[in-house]
């Protein structure tokens, strides 16, 4: 369902942030620090540290409404993804290993800009995830910076 | 409610490090978005940069809250706002600053021509947090 050259972007993006929504429709963000897509082409497992967890696990289990911006930082390529909440559960190895993953991504685009001198503040920016959440993804929306963003990509705009 | 903005997000909204905004439509939907620039009006008030016509700012004009998160990278530091929006400028003083930090942002980001501001949305402060991480080990 997502198309190939989203997957091949997530394998290199190095920044992302969730958002839900409570009963009350206040919006909440949520720091998040690795994805991974399933095999299905449509599940999505967002990483979270722990400080984005407050609110986030009560609100998916009210209306089961997340969006994460899933971005490459610096060249502001960024795509939105928009789904359901399916499950969450604690964090793996594997997981673990995927937001060093992102971490290195993370440092490689970075610190070319910041310096050495940035190198440990970079490092802690991307933290240990504490939670996973599936989300099947319904929508996809182009998020790049210009005239173009919000465009939705998935299903495609008749 | 309104909370106010300490002094010391004041270095870190002038940062130039994006923030990520979370709004939510009428009909229950968060959307996420990173935005440029996140202004400091008053001890109780920011404003957010409206460049194009978008879902965010649909959303806010159909429920007015919305969250952000802005990094101060170096410090280790997150802070969260809760906001509301109150209204939108197209001119004044407010803006005239937006719109000369829109065009320095850029011309350092290689956006120059892209990003255009159109208005001034002003929120009020609802609250804020600042969230420290630990260094990784």
């Amino acid at each position: 369902m997502i198309p190939g050259k989203i997957i091949h972007f997530l394998d290199r993006a190095n920044v992302g942030h969730a958002g839900t929504r409570d009963r009350k429709l206040v919006p909440h963000g949520h720091r998040v620090c690795g994805w991974a897509l399933a095999p299905d082409g449509r599940t999505l497992t967002v990483l979270v540290p722990e400080g984005g967890r407050e609110h986030l696990i009560e609100s998916l289990e009210d209306n089961g409404q997340l969006a994460v911006t899933i971005e490459e930082y610096p060249r502001h390529e960024a795509y939105q993804f928009k789904g359901r909440y399916v499950r969450h559960r604690q964090v793996t190895q594997e997981d673990a290993e995927i937001a060093q993953r992102v971490r290195e991504n993370f440092m490689a685009s970075v610190l070319p800009i910041a310096g050495e001198v940035a190198v440990h503040a970079l490092r802690a920016f991307v933290q240990s995830p504490v939670v996973a959440v599936d989300v099947d993804v319904r929508e996809v929306y182009l998020q790049t910076p210009g005239p173009g963003a919000g465009a939705r990509l998935v299903p495609k705009e008749a | 409610m309104t909370a106010r903005l300490p002094g010391e997000i004041r270095p870190v909204l002038d940062n130039g490090i994006p923030a990520i905004m979370v709004t939510c439509s009428a009909d229950g939907v968060p959307n996420t978005t990173v935005i440029s620039q996140v202004y400091y009006v008053d001890d109780t008030h920011v404003a957010l940069s409206f460049q194009f016509f978008s879902k965010t700012i649909r959303n806010v004009r159909e429920n007015p809250r919305a969250h952000v998160t802005v990094n101060d990278v170096p410090g280790l530091t997150t802070w969260l706002l809760e906001l509301e929006f109150e209204h939108s400028e197209t001119e004044g003083p407010v803006f005239d600053a937006m719109d000369m930090q829109i065009e320095a942002i850029a011309s350092m980001t290689g956006m120059t021509g892209i990003f255009k501001l159109r208005a001034a949305d002003i929120y009020r402060v609802i609250s804020v947090e600042k969230q420290s991480y630990p260094p990784h080990a």
